[in-house]
């Protein structure tokens, strides 16, 4: 028996389209009747406003889960990995389900660890998904603690709970899809088993892991296992991503290296740490560069910039970066582009270098 | 609520799901919006000559003319070109971003998106 074809990027863009718009006209159309834009409703009928608005907020979860896992299985799922401060994930997180918490008591442990390369949306979808997954199965009084520390060549982010736990022969099917809806059928409202099928893929897809331990009634505790930021890496990964997106025959891939020392001595403040100074300025730089432009930050005072261009574009880009940032002036640029500099990122990062300065901006 | 004493932003509406663009009208107006709507492209063109909304709310996948060639033939019109578009889409995916650089369009909102986002980026559009 054959394995089913993957569905074409095409074919889920498509489905894609055909599931949301109804949805939002179902969510939408909830919204206004429970706005009493529509007119006044009775408590009853609110009551019933809200259930459907969950439900729909359930099914959009669960049709964004299925078209995330056919993505991730077609190969079409592109990650815009970063130098990324797992803490700051944590905490937006956190804000996001105290909703959801009821009485249940969320506290954080976060040691100081070293930043990851993670996609943020991405991160943040894995782990909003597990602490979700541990409140659904926590009971009203019952306590979720998020640590994050380092463990090697990792940063560890343990959801821990005292929920219902899980029986040792449930683990092994836990990454499976629909195997959670068979396990809690009768006991706990809601759940395709889909959400740690797409955790799973998308912390593998960071060459990172998923680990769970649990006890039946007692809790359980999924850490996710991500790899610590290596600029070779980085540089590496995305060169790779600009080297498979779409691209016109004459377009090159452009490596700009904007040398920051001459910046810092204008934006002296003893109160800042160095990398924070480095971080403003990637935040400023991004606001000047396409959204699927890649921005890293490498060992100061080194900031990267790579784009899909025609050959003229990396000055045009270094040019437009001077003008436009308060510290333009002061920065200093170097440009490579490849094929004519060379195959890897490593080789247009360091002729870039060596040629900052030698070319005369307006 | 869009408060303020001067005549309320008039969004175009362009969306081919007849009943998604009855909610979208409905709750604008709820919003103190003026809505004009249309069910393609083509019909949108039609609506734009005869009245000039101060944002353009645009469906991608769309039959007789989609978003992305209308928005791309509003960008070239000599009086259109101005015109702030939110691009609003069930489509997933690769590319959006690139999507929307190169409509130059104000947002690009994912479906079902929750009202206040969209409402927040008309009111970023509107100049």
């Amino acid at each position: 028996m054959s394995a089913p074809t993957p569905l074409g990027d095409e074919v889920l863009s498509r489905l894609s389209h055909e599931l949301r718009t109804p949805l939002m006209s179902m969510k939408w159309g909830v919204n206004l009747l429970i706005e009493n834009a529509l007119g006044p409703t009775t408590r009853k009928q609110q009551e019933f406003l809200k259930t459907m608005e969950a439900s729909i907020d359930h099914l959009t979860s669960l049709i964004t889960n299925m078209l995330d896992l056919a993505k991730i299985e077609a190969g079409h799922m592109r990650l815009k990995r970063q130098r990324l401060d797992v803490a700051a994930v944590i905490e937006a997180v956190v804000r996001t389900v105290h909703p959801l918490l009821g009485y249940r008591r969320l506290h954080t442990e976060l040691a100081p660890v070293p930043p990851v390369f993670g996609d943020a949306t991405t991160l943040f979808q894995v782990a909003l998904n597990l602490v979700a997954n541990a409140i659904k199965f926590t009971a009203d009084d019952g306590c979720i603690t998020i640590h994050v520390a380092q463990r090697q060549q990792f940063v560890a982010v343990a959801v821990e709970d005292n929920g219902v736990g899980m029986a040792p022969e449930d683990l092994p099917k836990l990454f499976h899809k629909f195997t959670q809806l068979e396990r809690q059928e009768g006991h706990h409202p809601g759940g395709a088993g889909l959400g740690l099928v797409v955790c799973k893929e998308l912390v593998e897809l960071h060459q990172g892991r998923i680990e769970v331990v649990s006890e039946l009634r007692r809790g359980t505790t999924f850490t996710v296992l991500l790899p610590i930021y290596l600029e070779s890496v980085a540089l590496a990964a995305r060169f790779q991503e600009l080297m498979t997106a779409p691209r016109k025959p004459q377009d090159v891939i452009g490596l700009i290296a904007v040398d920051l020392s001459g910046a810092w001595a204008v934006t002296e403040d003893t109160t800042q740490q160095p990398h924070q100074h480095q971080d403003e300025f990637i935040q400023q730089i991004r606001q000047h560069v396409r959204p699927r432009d890649v921005v890293l930050p490498m060992t100061l005072p080194w900031v990267v910039v790579m784009i899909i261009t025609s050959p003229d574009g990396p000055a045009l880009v270094a040019q437009r970066l001077r003008d436009a940032l308060p510290q333009g002036a002061q920065l200093r640029f170097g440009m490579a582009t490849h094929p004519a500099d060379g195959p890897t990122a490593d080789a247009l990062f360091a002729t870039a270098q060596q040629r900052v300065g030698l070319l005369l901006l307006r | 609520m869009n408060a303020g004493t001067k005549a309320a932003p008039l969004v175009l509406v362009v969306d081919d799901d007849a009943g998604l663009r009855r909610v979208l009208q409905a709750t604008l107006e709820h919003y103190r919006y003026r809505v004009l709507t249309a069910g393609d492209g083509l019909e949108a063109l039609q609506v734009l000559e005869q009245k000039r909304p101060d944002v353009i709310l645009l469906d991608i996948d769309m039959p007789k003319l989609d978003g992305e060639t209308l928005a791309l033939k509003l960008r070239s019109h000599p009086d259109w070109h101005a015109i702030p578009l939110v691009m609003l889409t069930g489509l997933s995916g690769l590319g959006d971003q690139h999507l929307m650089a190169t409509l130059g369009a104000a947002a690009y909102l994912q479906k079902p998106c929750p009202p206040e986002e969209l409402v927040s980026a008309i009111q970023r559009a509107v100049p």
